[in-house]
């Protein structure tokens, strides 16, 4: 359903994998490329958008993104780093962290594929294969062999 | 569900959500939260591709998927979100080399890089990263260029072969089919740059097959894959055949500075790697430069900022004089005198980092950027109201322009604000002089106690070495660097065993006719082969002047003249 709100602002919504709807207005959505080319393409003017790949917790905070994203301009440069900045740290633990970039990526905002992307990659930089595998239950499915070899060849990066 | 997945549960507790969520938690799939084991692989490259180099290597033990991923890193893309723009920041990329004399007779073994980042800012930052060099067993030939992080260099493996590697991420590409130019005396010209229309990186190559008359100009485009000859190149090319080699990449072209007759500087050919095209960039007026057989007979290309900057140098290469074209091929009155300074340097030598540093003094302002290169601890270039000057000092032995150029290539980043693309330097000597190889060859070590001569690196003992460039296989790294008392057994012999398998026969029996070094019989000292004193003097050394005319003028022999050596005599 589009609905119009009084200061003539076109209003969609979206829907999350759990059911959950936001009503948002469509410049804030539109920060997504995905869900811009879905209005484009006229889905949004009957029902919702449903986004099967983001829940309700994660959209909240992606629509959080978009809104402060959406109403600044390029003059407040420097308070926007300053929002992104606590943005990323509410976020709290890169589980957290993890689902907000799928989220992105599926909805293509780039500025904030970008600021997540960069979060993680500054706290993975200085940790250890170990630490990054628990981090993401990655199963480390090398030999001893293979695992020796690997580890020989970038020895360097480990000193 | 695993550990994680309640971490998640209690993070989102910190925030606030709509009720409505809660009655549908069951309906939570597992697509939404990255606590199942399969990080898409896009998100994965994402992360990675924001990683320091050390990080990337060292993730590649992660697991299967992500060692392919590190690999996959898109191979073009240079990303450097994180760091300040790319122009305020120059960038250096050095291939070490253990020991690099005469280049007709050893291939110098490339051991690692040090790429590093100067900040032009007062306090001269830099920083550095460093790392295997991924080529080590092939003889480096060049520097075919440089652009957007990607280096572009051809080595011997054993033909020719040229490869783009990106230090970044350590991943490289090998062009096939490659023949050089510079194979069997022909001679040709190289270029490296970024094609922003077509998102493609091309490598130029021109020579001159059989040495007759035409010019064959071939393009690889790295999108391609392959190499593709350019229909009817320009007939001025004959005059950069010849002419210094590595083209100059700024706004989506290479630029050369030609030849004329006389051997003099020409003028500057461009080639447009998106049209693939040639056309010419005016020069400055000719009274603007000078140019004469007895002032500045030649000139240099180079970028300042954004711009087009041409470089003069007298014969002597003291003075040096830059212009800068301020409207990209507007004519001739484009061309505005920018700064003026005087160094001993030439362009292929130290000059480049002089070149580079005007950059940040566009207004004439004052500068001061510390290099640290190799063992030369300090490199300054002050500039201060368009007069500059240029100090070296080597820490070791507290003696201004004393390096140790212990490295065997140096290109800067093809970065805006980078001169010159190009530069591969000889290596060290004796620690004391420049890296020159005209003089390098009368230069050699008498043995005292063993502390100062690398046993694998340094240049001759007597009739031998380096030894490295007689070694049968590979010598450990970890030997490379140890100084010859390291291998004398404790009743004062040579320790065979630490290094004979690593030598032929005939070298070892040389090794037995070199006293080994003792503790006592004090510091290992440098002298002069050609004379039985040890003691330079320039008749001696004249001949190997007259081998090459040309050379004669070399800045570099201004040095030797001036070289104290400790006569042989006294070091005994």
């Amino acid at each position: 359903m589009s609905i119009t709100t009084e200061n003539n602002e076109k209003m969609i919504t979206l829907m999350s994998s759990d059911g959950e709807e936001f009503v948002v207005e469509e410049a804030v959505a539109a920060q997504s490329q995905t869900i811009k080319h879905l209005i484009e393409d006229g889905c949004s003017t009957e029902g919702s958008i449903p986004l099967p790949n983001v829940t309700g917790r994660v959209l909240s905070e992606v629509i959080q993104y978009c809104k402060k994203h959406s109403s600044s301009d390029d003059k407040e440069e420097k308070e926007l780093e300053a929002w992104d900045a606590e943005f990323v740290k509410a976020a709290d633990d890169h589980v957290a962290l993890t689902d907000l970039m799928m989220a992105a990526n599926f909805l293509d905002i780039k500025g904030l594929l970008d600021l997540v992307a960069q979060t993680l990659a500054n706290m993975i930089t200085g940790k250890s294969p170990e630490e990054v595998r628990r981090m993401w239950n990655i199963k480390n499915d090398f030999t001893p062999e293979e695992a020796e070899k690997v580890r020989k060849e970038n020895q360097w990066a480990f000193e | 569900m695993s550990s994680l997945s309640s971490s998640s549960g209690s993070s989102s507790n910190k925030r606030k959500r709509d009720e409505r969520r809660v009655l549908v938690d069951e309906a939570k799939t597992s697509t939404t939260t990255s606590t199942n084991n399969s990080l898409p692989p896009e998100i994965v490259e994402e992360i990675l591709s924001l990683l320091p180099n050390k990080s990337i290597h060292r993730f590649r033990s992660v697991s299967k998927s992500w060692s392919s991923s590190l690999v996959s890193v898109d191979f073009h893309q240079f990303r450097s979100k994180s760091s300040p723009p790319a122009e305020t920041i120059h960038r250096f990329l050095r291939l070490h080399s253990i020991y690099y004399a005469d280049r007709t007779k050893y291939s110098p073994p490339l051991q690692s890089f040090v790429l590093s980042s100067h900040y032009p800012d007062a306090l001269g930052r830099a920083e550095t990263t460093r790392g295997p060099y991924p080529f080590q067993r092939f003889e480096f030939r060049r520097f075919v260029g440089s652009c957007n992080g990607l280096v572009c260099l051809e080595h011997k493996n054993p033909k020719p072969e040229i490869v783009v590697w990106n230090p970044f991420t350590g991943l490289y590409r090998k062009l096939p089919d490659h023949v050089s130019c510079f194979y069997d005396g022909i001679y040709g010209a190289y270029g490296f740059g970024y094609d922003s229309a077509s998102n493609d990186y091309k490598v130029f190559k021109a020579t001159c097959p059989d040495y007759g008359d035409g010019v064959r100009v071939d393009i690889f485009s790295l999108k391609a894959g392959s190499w593709k000859e350019v229909e009817n190149p320009a007939r001025e090319l004959r005059h950069l055949i010849g002419a210094k080699s590595v083209g100059l990449f700024l706004n989506g072209a290479l630029h050369w500075e030609s030849r004329n007759k006389k051997g003099g500087s020409g003028k500057i050919i461009a080639f447009d790697l998106g049209k693939e095209k040639f056309y010419d960039v005016p020069r400055p007026q000719s009274s603007h430069l000078q140019l004469s057989r007895y002032k500045y007979k030649h000139y240099d290309l180079g970028v300042v900022g954004e711009y087009l900057c041409v470089r003069l140098f007298g014969t002597d290469h003291q003075q040096n004089i830059v212009w800068v074209m301020k409207e990209y091929c507007n004519d001739e009155a484009s061309w505005v005198h920018f700064v003026s300074y005087r160094g001993p340097y030439r362009m292929d030598d130290v000059a480049y980092v002089s070149d580079s540093i005007p950059i940040s003094a566009k207004d004439g302002g004052y500068l001061t950027i510390q290099y640290s290169m190799g063992d030369i601890d300090v490199l300054k270039w002050v500039n201060n109201n368009c007069e500059g000057s240029v100090e070296a000092e080597d820490k070791q032995y507290s003696k201004k322009i004393k390096f140790n150029l212990r490295y065997s290539g140096i290109v800067p980043m093809g970065v805006p604000g980078i001169t010159k693309q190009h530069w591969v330097g000889e290596s060290l000597l004796d620690r004391r002089l420049f890296g020159c190889e005209y003089y390098v060859d009368g230069v050699e070590w008498s043995v005292g106690n063993g502390m100062q001569i690398r046993f694998w690196t340094d240049p001759r003992v007597g009739s031998v070495g380096p030894l490295l460039a007689v070694a049968i296989g590979e010598v450990p790294t970890a030997l490379l660097n140890g100084v010859m008392a390291e291998y004398v057994t404790s009743n004062g012999a040579w320790n065979w065993a630490v290094f004979q398998s690593w030598l032929p026969i005939g070298v070892c029996l040389q090794i037995a006719n070199i006293v080994p070094p003792h503790p006592a019989a004090g510091p290992d000292v440098v002298s002069w082969r050609y004379t039985a004193s040890g003691q330079f003097i320039t008749r001696s050394a004249y001949h190997s002047i007259q081998m090459d005319e040309g050379r004669v003028r070399n800045p570099c022999w201004q040095l030797v003249w001036c070289l104290l050596l400790v006569p042989l005599a006294v070091a005994q």
